[in-house]
Protein backbone atom coordinates (compact mmCIF):
# COMPACT_ATOMS: atom_id res chain seq x y z
CA UNK A 1 0.00 0.00 0.00
CA UNK A 2 1.85 3.57 -0.87
CA UNK A 3 2.61 5.50 2.34
CA UNK A 4 1.02 8.75 2.75
CA UNK A 5 3.85 10.55 2.35
CA UNK A 6 4.45 8.99 -1.16
CA UNK A 7 1.34 10.83 -2.91
CA UNK A 8 2.53 13.50 -5.13
CA UNK A 9 0.75 16.00 -4.01
CA UNK A 10 1.35 15.47 -0.73
CA UNK A 11 4.63 16.18 -1.76
CA UNK A 12 3.97 19.12 -3.81
CA UNK A 13 1.94 20.52 -0.70
CA UNK A 14 5.35 19.54 1.78
CA UNK A 15 8.07 21.30 -0.82
CA UNK A 16 5.42 24.57 -0.98
CA UNK A 17 5.08 24.34 3.12
CA UNK A 18 8.75 24.21 3.22
CA UNK A 19 9.57 26.93 1.25
CA UNK A 20 6.93 29.35 2.91
CA UNK A 21 8.54 28.41 6.55
CA UNK A 22 12.11 28.50 5.30
CA UNK A 23 11.09 31.79 3.35
CA UNK A 24 9.17 33.22 6.45
CA UNK A 25 12.02 31.88 8.91
CA UNK A 26 15.00 33.69 7.15
CA UNK A 27 12.99 36.67 6.03
CA UNK A 28 12.96 37.25 9.84
CA UNK A 29 16.41 36.81 10.29
CA UNK A 30 17.74 39.08 8.41
CA UNK A 31 15.62 42.21 8.97
CA UNK A 32 15.90 41.66 12.45
CA UNK A 33 19.95 41.49 12.31
CA UNK A 34 19.43 44.02 9.28
CA UNK A 35 20.18 47.36 11.70
CA UNK A 36 23.38 45.67 13.12
CA UNK A 37 24.85 44.75 10.23
CA UNK A 38 24.33 48.04 8.50
CA UNK A 39 25.75 49.81 11.47
CA UNK A 40 29.27 47.15 11.54
CA UNK A 41 29.05 48.21 7.88
CA UNK A 42 29.71 51.97 8.60
CA UNK A 43 31.85 51.42 11.53
CA UNK A 44 33.87 49.32 8.83
CA UNK A 45 33.94 52.65 6.29
CA UNK A 46 34.96 54.82 8.93
CA UNK A 47 38.26 52.40 10.25
CA UNK A 48 39.15 52.16 6.60
CA UNK A 49 38.84 55.99 5.90
CA UNK A 50 40.81 57.04 9.11
CA UNK A 51 43.31 53.98 8.34
CA UNK A 52 43.96 55.35 5.01
CA UNK A 53 45.09 58.77 6.13
CA UNK A 54 47.23 56.68 9.25
CA UNK A 55 44.79 56.52 11.93
CA UNK A 56 44.75 52.88 13.26
CA UNK A 57 46.45 50.56 16.09
CA UNK A 58 49.44 48.82 13.80
CA UNK A 59 52.15 46.92 15.09
CA UNK A 60 55.24 46.17 13.50
CA UNK A 61 53.50 43.81 10.55
CA UNK A 62 49.48 43.51 10.33
CA UNK A 63 46.70 45.97 10.52
CA UNK A 64 44.64 46.78 13.21
CA UNK A 65 42.09 49.72 12.93
CA UNK A 66 40.68 51.89 15.80
CA UNK A 67 38.81 49.92 17.89
CA UNK A 68 34.66 50.06 17.32
CA UNK A 69 33.63 51.64 20.01
CA UNK A 70 36.27 54.58 19.79
CA UNK A 71 35.95 54.68 16.05
CA UNK A 72 32.99 57.41 15.41
CA UNK A 73 34.43 59.89 17.66
CA UNK A 74 37.83 59.36 16.27
CA UNK A 75 35.87 59.80 13.07
CA UNK A 76 35.20 62.92 13.78
CA UNK A 77 37.46 64.44 15.25
CA UNK A 78 39.77 63.65 12.40
CA UNK A 79 37.70 64.22 9.70
CA UNK A 80 36.85 67.87 9.59
CA UNK A 81 34.85 67.63 6.07
CA UNK A 82 33.19 65.17 4.30
CA UNK A 83 32.67 66.85 0.58
CA UNK A 84 31.20 65.70 -2.55
CA UNK A 85 32.87 66.57 -5.77
CA UNK A 86 31.23 67.59 -8.77
CA UNK A 87 33.65 68.69 -11.35
CA UNK A 88 36.06 71.05 -9.74
CA UNK A 89 33.37 72.42 -7.40
CA UNK A 90 32.33 70.66 -4.04
CA UNK A 91 29.66 70.96 -1.84
CA UNK A 92 29.88 69.59 2.28
CA UNK A 93 27.41 66.44 3.12
CA UNK A 94 28.15 65.18 6.34
CA UNK A 95 26.77 61.78 5.20
CA UNK A 96 28.93 61.51 2.65
CA UNK A 97 30.76 58.32 3.80
CA UNK A 98 27.71 56.50 3.40
CA UNK A 99 27.80 57.00 -0.59
CA UNK A 100 27.95 53.49 -2.21
CA UNK A 101 30.83 53.84 -4.66
CA UNK A 102 29.59 50.82 -6.78
CA UNK A 103 25.66 52.34 -6.87
CA UNK A 104 27.46 55.60 -8.30
CA UNK A 105 29.47 53.85 -10.83
CA UNK A 106 26.43 51.71 -11.73
CA UNK A 107 24.84 55.56 -12.46
CA UNK A 108 27.73 56.83 -14.53
CA UNK A 109 27.41 53.57 -16.55
CA UNK A 110 23.68 54.71 -17.45
CA UNK A 111 25.11 58.21 -18.42
CA UNK A 112 23.69 60.22 -15.17
CA UNK A 113 25.56 62.42 -12.81
CA UNK A 114 28.03 60.36 -10.60
CA UNK A 115 28.56 61.41 -6.90
CA UNK A 116 32.70 61.68 -6.00
CA UNK A 117 32.94 61.55 -2.09
CA UNK A 118 36.35 62.92 -0.66
CA UNK A 119 36.50 63.20 2.52
CA UNK A 120 39.16 66.02 4.59
CA UNK A 121 41.17 65.02 7.25
CA UNK A 122 43.51 66.76 9.71
CA UNK A 123 46.21 65.51 11.28
CA UNK A 124 49.17 67.14 13.10
CA UNK A 125 48.84 70.30 11.05
CA UNK A 126 48.59 68.17 7.85
CA UNK A 127 45.77 68.39 5.68
CA UNK A 128 44.75 64.96 4.08
CA UNK A 129 42.48 63.99 1.27
CA UNK A 130 40.96 60.69 1.06
CA UNK A 131 39.06 58.92 -1.45
CA UNK A 132 37.09 55.76 -1.84
CA UNK A 133 37.74 53.57 -5.40
CA UNK A 134 36.37 50.62 -6.81
CA UNK A 135 37.63 48.35 -9.57
CA UNK A 136 37.33 44.47 -10.63
CA UNK A 137 40.43 42.26 -9.39
CA UNK A 138 40.63 38.99 -11.00
CA UNK A 139 37.46 37.18 -9.36
CA UNK A 140 35.07 40.20 -8.09
CA UNK A 141 35.55 43.49 -6.94
CA UNK A 142 38.36 45.33 -5.79
CA UNK A 143 37.72 48.53 -3.64
CA UNK A 144 40.21 51.23 -1.96
CA UNK A 145 40.80 54.31 -0.22
CA UNK A 146 43.06 56.65 -1.09
CA UNK A 147 44.87 59.56 1.22
CA UNK A 148 46.41 62.48 -0.77
CA UNK A 149 47.93 65.78 -0.36
CA UNK A 150 46.76 68.31 -2.21
CA UNK A 151 49.63 67.59 -4.84
CA UNK A 152 47.86 64.45 -5.27
CA UNK A 153 51.31 62.57 -3.32
CA UNK A 154 49.66 59.44 -1.90
CA UNK A 155 50.17 59.18 1.97
CA UNK A 156 48.45 56.36 2.70
CA UNK A 157 46.11 53.46 1.34
CA UNK A 158 43.97 50.60 2.37
CA UNK A 159 42.69 48.41 -0.16
CA UNK A 160 40.21 45.36 -0.12
CA UNK A 161 38.81 42.79 -1.87
CA UNK A 162 35.80 40.52 -2.91
CA UNK A 163 36.91 37.35 -3.27
CA UNK A 164 40.54 37.50 -4.56
CA UNK A 165 42.82 34.33 -4.52
CA UNK A 166 44.15 33.94 -0.49
CA UNK A 167 47.57 34.07 -0.50
CA UNK A 168 48.22 36.03 -3.73
CA UNK A 169 45.48 38.89 -4.78
CA UNK A 170 43.92 38.89 -1.31
CA UNK A 171 47.55 39.65 -0.40
CA UNK A 172 46.69 43.67 -1.44
CA UNK A 173 45.64 44.38 2.10
CA UNK A 174 49.03 43.15 3.71
CA UNK A 175 50.98 45.96 5.03
CA UNK A 176 54.21 45.10 2.65
CA UNK A 177 51.85 45.95 -0.56
CA UNK A 178 49.78 49.14 1.63
CA UNK A 179 53.01 50.34 3.01
CA UNK A 180 54.67 50.82 -0.50
CA UNK A 181 52.17 53.70 -1.30
CA UNK A 182 52.95 55.61 0.68
CA UNK A 183 54.87 58.68 -0.78
CA UNK A 184 54.00 57.50 -4.02
CA UNK A 185 53.55 60.42 -6.75
CA UNK A 186 49.99 59.80 -8.87
CA UNK A 187 51.21 62.72 -11.23
CA UNK A 188 54.02 62.64 -13.58
CA UNK A 189 57.45 65.22 -13.46
CA UNK A 190 55.55 67.62 -15.58
CA UNK A 191 52.40 68.01 -13.05
CA UNK A 192 49.81 65.26 -15.79
CA UNK A 193 47.69 62.68 -13.66
CA UNK A 194 48.89 58.93 -14.70
CA UNK A 195 48.29 57.32 -11.84
CA UNK A 196 50.40 54.29 -10.10
CA UNK A 197 51.52 51.09 -12.55
CA UNK A 198 51.48 48.11 -10.43
CA UNK A 199 54.49 46.37 -12.25
CA UNK A 200 57.19 43.53 -12.27
CA UNK A 201 59.91 45.53 -13.73
CA UNK A 202 59.38 48.28 -11.45
CA UNK A 203 64.07 47.62 -10.58
CA UNK A 204 63.44 49.35 -7.10
CA UNK A 205 63.12 47.11 -4.26
CA UNK A 206 63.51 48.70 -1.82
CA UNK A 207 60.95 51.20 -3.17
CA UNK A 208 62.66 54.29 -2.62
CA UNK A 209 61.94 55.88 -6.07
CA UNK A 210 58.52 57.77 -4.83
CA UNK A 211 58.16 59.75 -8.14
CA UNK A 212 58.07 56.66 -10.50
CA UNK A 213 54.56 56.06 -10.47
CA UNK A 214 55.36 52.66 -10.06
CA UNK A 215 54.88 50.07 -7.01
CA UNK A 216 56.07 46.40 -7.19
CA UNK A 217 53.48 43.79 -8.28
CA UNK A 218 52.14 40.80 -5.81
CA UNK A 219 53.82 37.29 -7.42
CA UNK A 220 51.12 35.20 -8.26
CA UNK A 221 48.48 38.02 -8.42
CA UNK A 222 48.76 39.72 -11.57
CA UNK A 223 45.34 40.29 -12.57
CA UNK A 224 44.97 41.56 -9.15
CA UNK A 225 47.61 44.15 -9.33
CA UNK A 226 46.73 45.26 -12.87
CA UNK A 227 42.92 45.73 -11.33
CA UNK A 228 44.56 47.87 -8.60
CA UNK A 229 46.12 50.13 -11.02
CA UNK A 230 43.17 50.78 -13.23
CA UNK A 231 40.76 51.47 -10.24
CA UNK A 232 43.40 54.10 -9.22
CA UNK A 233 44.01 55.19 -12.70
CA UNK A 234 40.41 55.56 -14.08
CA UNK A 235 38.96 56.55 -10.34
CA UNK A 236 41.00 59.35 -8.78
CA UNK A 237 41.20 60.93 -12.36
CA UNK A 238 37.83 62.26 -11.58
CA UNK A 239 39.16 64.21 -8.88
CA UNK A 240 42.10 65.90 -10.75
CA UNK A 241 39.90 68.66 -11.95
CA UNK A 242 38.82 69.55 -8.02
CA UNK A 243 42.84 69.02 -7.35
CA UNK A 244 43.54 72.00 -9.51
CA UNK A 245 41.11 74.44 -7.71
CA UNK A 246 43.11 73.32 -4.82
CA UNK A 247 46.34 74.61 -5.98
CA UNK A 248 45.03 78.17 -6.47
CA UNK B 1 33.36 1.20 29.78
CA UNK B 2 35.48 -0.07 26.84
CA UNK B 3 32.54 1.28 23.88
CA UNK B 4 31.78 4.20 25.15
CA UNK B 5 35.45 5.26 25.33
CA UNK B 6 35.64 4.13 21.96
CA UNK B 7 32.84 5.96 21.40
CA UNK B 8 34.95 9.48 22.27
CA UNK B 9 38.53 8.52 21.26
CA UNK B 10 37.47 7.00 18.08
CA UNK B 11 36.96 10.24 16.19
CA UNK B 12 40.05 11.45 17.33
CA UNK B 13 42.34 9.14 16.28
CA UNK B 14 41.59 5.80 14.46
CA UNK B 15 38.17 7.77 12.33
CA UNK B 16 39.62 10.80 12.43
CA UNK B 17 37.16 12.70 9.94
CA UNK B 18 39.67 15.24 8.55
CA UNK B 19 42.96 13.12 8.58
CA UNK B 20 41.30 9.51 8.05
CA UNK B 21 38.13 10.11 6.57
CA UNK B 22 38.84 13.28 4.43
CA UNK B 23 35.83 14.70 5.22
CA UNK B 24 35.35 18.29 6.27
CA UNK B 25 38.72 19.70 4.87
CA UNK B 26 37.05 23.24 3.98
CA UNK B 27 35.98 24.04 7.33
CA UNK B 28 39.40 23.00 8.50
CA UNK B 29 41.21 24.71 5.81
CA UNK B 30 39.77 28.20 6.90
CA UNK B 31 41.00 28.52 10.18
CA UNK B 32 44.73 27.13 10.30
CA UNK B 33 45.94 30.56 11.23
CA UNK B 34 43.75 31.72 13.76
CA UNK B 35 42.29 30.29 17.31
CA UNK B 36 39.54 32.64 17.46
CA UNK B 37 38.78 31.87 13.98
CA UNK B 38 38.95 27.87 14.90
CA UNK B 39 36.37 28.06 17.82
CA UNK B 40 33.94 30.19 16.15
CA UNK B 41 33.87 27.83 13.06
CA UNK B 42 34.05 24.82 15.23
CA UNK B 43 30.67 26.32 17.01
CA UNK B 44 29.65 26.91 13.40
CA UNK B 45 29.98 23.35 12.11
CA UNK B 46 28.66 21.73 15.55
CA UNK B 47 25.69 23.88 15.78
CA UNK B 48 24.49 23.27 12.23
CA UNK B 49 25.43 19.67 12.15
CA UNK B 50 23.36 19.38 15.56
CA UNK B 51 20.27 21.48 14.85
CA UNK B 52 20.40 20.23 11.32
CA UNK B 53 20.02 16.58 12.63
CA UNK B 54 17.36 17.33 15.43
CA UNK B 55 14.96 19.06 12.84
CA UNK B 56 15.74 16.17 10.48
CA UNK B 57 14.43 13.96 13.34
CA UNK B 58 11.79 16.10 13.96
CA UNK B 59 10.00 15.85 10.84
CA UNK B 60 11.47 12.50 9.03
CA UNK B 61 8.16 11.06 9.58
CA UNK B 62 6.75 13.60 7.47
CA UNK B 63 9.06 14.04 4.64
CA UNK B 64 8.06 12.59 1.35
CA UNK B 65 10.30 10.06 0.25
CA UNK B 66 10.57 11.55 -2.93
CA UNK B 67 12.57 14.93 -2.10
CA UNK B 68 14.74 13.64 1.70
CA UNK B 69 17.72 15.00 0.10
CA UNK B 70 16.43 18.07 -0.67
CA UNK B 71 14.84 18.80 2.44
CA UNK B 72 17.79 17.75 4.26
CA UNK B 73 19.88 20.47 2.14
CA UNK B 74 17.12 22.90 2.56
CA UNK B 75 16.72 22.59 6.41
CA UNK B 76 21.05 22.70 6.28
CA UNK B 77 21.43 25.64 4.03
CA UNK B 78 18.75 27.60 5.87
CA UNK B 79 20.90 27.21 9.15
CA UNK B 80 24.11 27.63 7.27
CA UNK B 81 22.16 31.42 6.06
CA UNK B 82 21.06 31.59 9.70
CA UNK B 83 24.97 31.48 11.63
CA UNK B 84 26.06 33.87 8.26
CA UNK B 85 23.86 36.80 9.78
CA UNK B 86 24.17 36.26 13.22
CA UNK B 87 28.41 35.99 12.77
CA UNK B 88 28.15 39.29 10.04
CA UNK B 89 25.92 40.87 12.99
CA UNK B 90 27.71 39.98 15.96
CA UNK B 91 31.68 39.59 14.91
CA UNK B 92 31.92 41.19 11.36
CA UNK B 93 35.65 41.21 11.07
CA UNK B 94 35.44 37.57 11.77
CA UNK B 95 32.77 37.05 9.49
CA UNK B 96 34.80 38.42 6.43
CA UNK B 97 37.85 36.14 7.81
CA UNK B 98 35.70 33.11 7.53
CA UNK B 99 34.38 34.40 4.11
CA UNK B 100 32.88 31.81 1.86
CA UNK B 101 34.49 28.92 4.11
CA UNK B 102 31.09 29.58 6.32
CA UNK B 103 29.18 28.75 3.05
CA UNK B 104 30.93 25.43 2.58
CA UNK B 105 29.91 23.90 5.33
CA UNK B 106 26.68 23.22 3.79
CA UNK B 107 28.14 20.34 1.44
CA UNK B 108 30.76 19.27 4.35
CA UNK B 109 27.47 18.79 6.56
CA UNK B 110 25.79 16.90 3.85
CA UNK B 111 28.86 15.36 3.07
CA UNK B 112 28.67 13.75 6.17
CA UNK B 113 24.83 12.82 6.72
CA UNK B 114 25.22 11.13 3.17
CA UNK B 115 27.44 8.90 4.28
CA UNK B 116 25.98 7.58 7.40
CA UNK B 117 23.04 7.11 5.87
CA UNK B 118 24.57 4.88 2.93
CA UNK B 119 27.10 3.09 5.42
Amino acid sequence: MEKKTDKNLYTILFAIGMVIVVGSLLAFVASSLKPKITENKRIEKQQNILYAMGIHENDESSVAFVSDDKVAEEFNKYITKQLVINGSSAVEDTEAYLIDIKKEQAKAKDGKERRLPLFVGEKDGKTYYIAPIRGKGLWDAVWAYIAMDENMIVQGAYFDHQGETAGLGANIKERFFMDDFIGEHLKDQSGNFVGIDISKSNGDPLNSDKTDNEVDAIAGATITGDGVAAMIRKDLKLYVPYFKTLKN
Amino acid sequence: MGKDSKLILDPLTDNNPITIQVLGICSALAITAELKAAIVMTISVVFVLGMGNVVVSLIRNIIPSKIRIIVQLTVVAALVIIVDQVLKAYSYQLSKQLGAFIGLIIPTVLLWGVLKHSL
